[in-house]
Parts: C-alpha cells; structure tokens; sequence
C-alpha cells in the first residue's frame, strides 16, 4: 500500500483513486500490528536468554525484587496508560471530527512561534491535514 | 577515563537538578493561583524547555547504566517503587501540558495531573536522596533493605525540602520570565520560599549532628571543604537583594548557585563514595574498555550535542514571555 500509495503521490494521482484512499485508510492498524508482534518474537523468541547465549532470564532478575512491587508497578502503567490512551484516542478523535482545517490560524510568521513553522503560513493545509 | 565519566554523571544530575527543578517547581506553584491567564503564562514559561530539560535525568540513567553499571544496578533495585512512580507522575504531568487544552470540562484533572505529578516527582528525587545521604542496608552491592527499607522520617523531609527547593527555583524563575500580576506574585512566593528553604537546611544540619550521620565527620576532619556552604551562603545574600530591590534577573541564578553549592556540598560528602559508605567511584566503574567504548560514542558526540540543543533553546526562548499566549 505504501509503495503503491508513493508512486500514485509522485505521479499526482492519489486523491483520485478511490480504492487507494480505502486502502490506506484501512490499513491504520497494521504499524501496531508489525511493532507488536515484532515485539513478541523477539521477547518470546530468546527464552531462556536474557542477553542469548550469556545471561539466563532466571539470574538476571533482580534478587530483592518481590512479587508484590512487580504488581503494584505494572499496576500502576496499566492505570497511567489506560488514562493516557483513553483520552488521547478520544481528543484524536474530536480533531477527526472537526475535520482539515483550510487556513491554520494565527500562523503567522513573527507572531512569537519558531521559525520552523513561518514557511508553511497562510498555505492550505488540507491536502497533508486530511485523515 | 573513571574521572571523566564522574564529571559526567556529576554534570548530569546537576543540569538535571537546575533545569528540571524550575519547571517542576513551577509545576507545584501552579496549584497557589486559580487564576487561568495566571496559568496558561506559568506554562508558557516554561514549555519550550521542560521535555529537554528532562533530557538530562534520561542521559544520568544512561551515564549510571552504562559506566557504573553497580550502582545502577543497586539504587534501581532499592529504590524500585520510588522510581516506578516517579516515572508515573512524570508521564502524568508531561501529558498535562497538551492535554489540559484540549477540554473545558475535564480541565480540572490534568491540572491536577500536573500538580501532583510535579510534586510526587519532586518528593521521590528528594526522599532518595535523603535515603542515600542517610545510607541505604546494603550488603556486598546488594540491597538488603526490601521494598521500603529507604523510607525513614529524614527522607520524607528530604522530600519536602526539595518540594521547597524546586518551588524556590520555580518562583525564582517565573520572575525573570513574565511580567505584571504574575511577577508581582512569584516576588511575594519568594521570601516565604527561601525561608521555608533555610529552616529546612537548619533542620536538616541539627538532624545530622543529633544522629552523628556519617557524612558529619568528613566534615569536621576537613573544614576547607566548607567553601561549598560558603559559596552557598553568598548566593543566598544575593538572591535576597535581589528580591529586595526587583531585579528580575537576579533570584534565579543565584538560586540556582545555591543548587549548586548544596550538590557540591553533598559531592564532597560523598567523595570518594557513590553509593555513601558501601560503593566508592573505583569500585562502581565498569571495565575501561566500556568506559573507552563509551567515550567515542556517547562522550564524544551525544553529550555535547545535547548540550549544544539545550544552550540553543535556551537562547532561541530568551527573553519574558509577552501577553496571554496559547502554548503551541
């Protein structure tokens, strides 16, 4: 999709082709996918091994730790996390909703923001904006 | 090669110590003003900065992982929980910062995010330093102390101080950022501030001597060393002129000379130990290839550059902040 989708943006296509815009939307999920389940594997794959072939998992826990300090702190991300997600799902969301917005306001250069931004002022944005 | 990875850690922690201090100091100010003008500029003071301030406890974890990989490995076993939840109220109050804007309604609770995610971050920083200054039940580089073997009365008023501290160097900072209401209000934070911060080193000076903390008799055996102190109380005298007569510019960095006095106070009272009266420097070292390995990388390339990122937002953001801004 992602090549496909490069070369219709270079030839000046992609936001005419229908099944491409589909496409790429519909495949929102798939760098959680590829991140997630890269990650399994490798966590998964190197058992016993903490570092392969040198250190086993089970001599590189720490010695002091207990059981009831590795609940509570993987307690406490999955809390922070499931605040954080929640919400930032939700605000994303709110923005999708909104929609492009044509003229982003008060960019304007010298209105005391950094340089960087100053070349994209009074540009539409929507072509980048849109979902 | 030992000594330069010392100076580097030592660099770290106090850059970190300075830079981080203000902005969570200003993190525990905000709760004093429901004022949301007042708010949205002690923000804009410092949201350029905060995140690369931060930057600095991310390159001392590195610098302990990587080059005194013992005490890494010892502090982060003693202090696990302290440290789980200091990255927890980190996380809290970084997304505070975007988050707090988005909403009318729930604005309340990522204001409060970033109070108590300044203030818990700014209590565990001092409690484990209180905890080390005290010394932590460790046994041939292992700690013995369980789960909370750190906690102690003197740690708790560790915490409180640096609460104090980081306040004293958020106010300090405020008044050389804003203008009108604002600056008038950090001038009026301030005497209470260094006040709260002077019985707190009082407290904490009778506390050693009662206790005959170890870190006392360094000092009786070598009173040159009370240049630090010294150094510290000049700067004091500074801030409070500064204070006295409004000069904008004068209370942080003498604040943050005063930082720098207690870190180096406490430096010596450590020397040559790191982790105080059980790891000295020598022995925590990693092997010298790692050091030498270290050094081409991280040394050579990664810490100046961050250096040179955080002199240039310092510079690019210059200056007080003017009117009511949006941050962004």
């Amino acid at each position: 999709v992602a090549w496909v989708g490069t070369l219709l943006v270079v030839l000046d296509r992609m936001d005419r082709s229908r099944l491409m815009l589909w496409a790429t939307f519909l495949s929102f999920p798939l760098p959680f996918v590829a991140i997630l389940t890269g990650w399994f594997t490798a966590e998964v794959g190197r058992q016993p091994w903490t570092v392969y072939g040198l250190l086993r998992t089970a001599d590189a826990v720490t010695p002091a730790l207990t059981v009831p300090e590795t609940v509570a702190s993987l307690a406490m991300f999955v809390c922070v996390h499931a605040l954080i997600f929640s919400f930032g799902v939700f605000y994303i969301y709110r923005l999708l909703l909104v929609g492009p917005v044509d003229v982003v306001p008060g960019l304007t250069p010298g209105a005391n923001r950094p340089l960087g931004l100053a070349g994209a002022a009074g540009q539409p944005l929507s072509q980048e904006g849109a979902p | 090669m030992i000594l330069l990875w010392t100076g580097a850690l030592a660099l770290s922690v106090l850059l970190y110590v300075l830079l981080d201090g203000f902005d969570l100091g200003v993190g525990i100010l905000f709760a004093f003003t429901r004022d949301e003008p007042q708010r949205r500029r002690m923000l804009a003071a410092i949201s350029p900065v905060w995140d690369g301030n931060e930057t600095w406890l991310v390159l001392t974890a590195a610098t302990l992982f990587g080059a005194f990989s013992r005490v890494y490995a010892t502090l982060l076993s003693a202090f696990y929980l302290p440290m789980i939840f200091l990255l927890g109220a980190l996380i809290l109050r970084g997304v505070a910062f975007e988050f707090r804007y988005k909403t009318e309604r729930l604005r309340w609770l990522w204001d409060l995010c970033f109070v108590g995610g300044s203030t818990l971050a700014t209590f565990i920083q001092g409690m484990t330093v209180g905890a080390l200054v005290e010394g932590l039940p460790l046994s041939g580089g292992r700690y013995l102390g369980g789960p909370i073997g750190w906690l102690s009365p003197f740690a708790c008023l560790c915490g409180l101080g640096l609460c104090l501290g980081y306040a004293l160097l958020g106010a300090a900072w405020l008044v050389g950022k804003t203008e009108g209401d604002l600056r008038e209000r950090s001038y009026r934070q301030l005497p209470w501030l260094i006040a709260g911060v002077f019985a707190f080193l009082a407290v904490v000076f009778f506390y050693a001597l009662a206790e005959h903390l170890r870190i006392m008799h360094r000092w009786l055996e070598r009173p040159y060393l009370l240049v630090f102190p010294a150094l510290g109380a000049v700067a004091a005298a500074g801030l409070v002129i500064g204070v006295r007569r409004r000069k904008d510019l004068l209370p942080f960095p003498t604040t943050a000379l005063i930082f720098l006095a207690a870190f180096g106070t406490l430096a010596v009272s450590f020397w040559p130990y790191m982790i105080p009266f059980s790891v000295t420097v020598d022995q925590a070292a990693s092997p010298a290839s790692s050091l030498d390995f270290m050094f081409w990388g991280a040394g050579l390339v990664v810490l100046p550059l961050i250096l040179l990122y955080t002199a240039t937002v310092y510079r690019v953001f210059r200056g007080k902040i003017s009117g009511v801004e949006d941050y962004h």
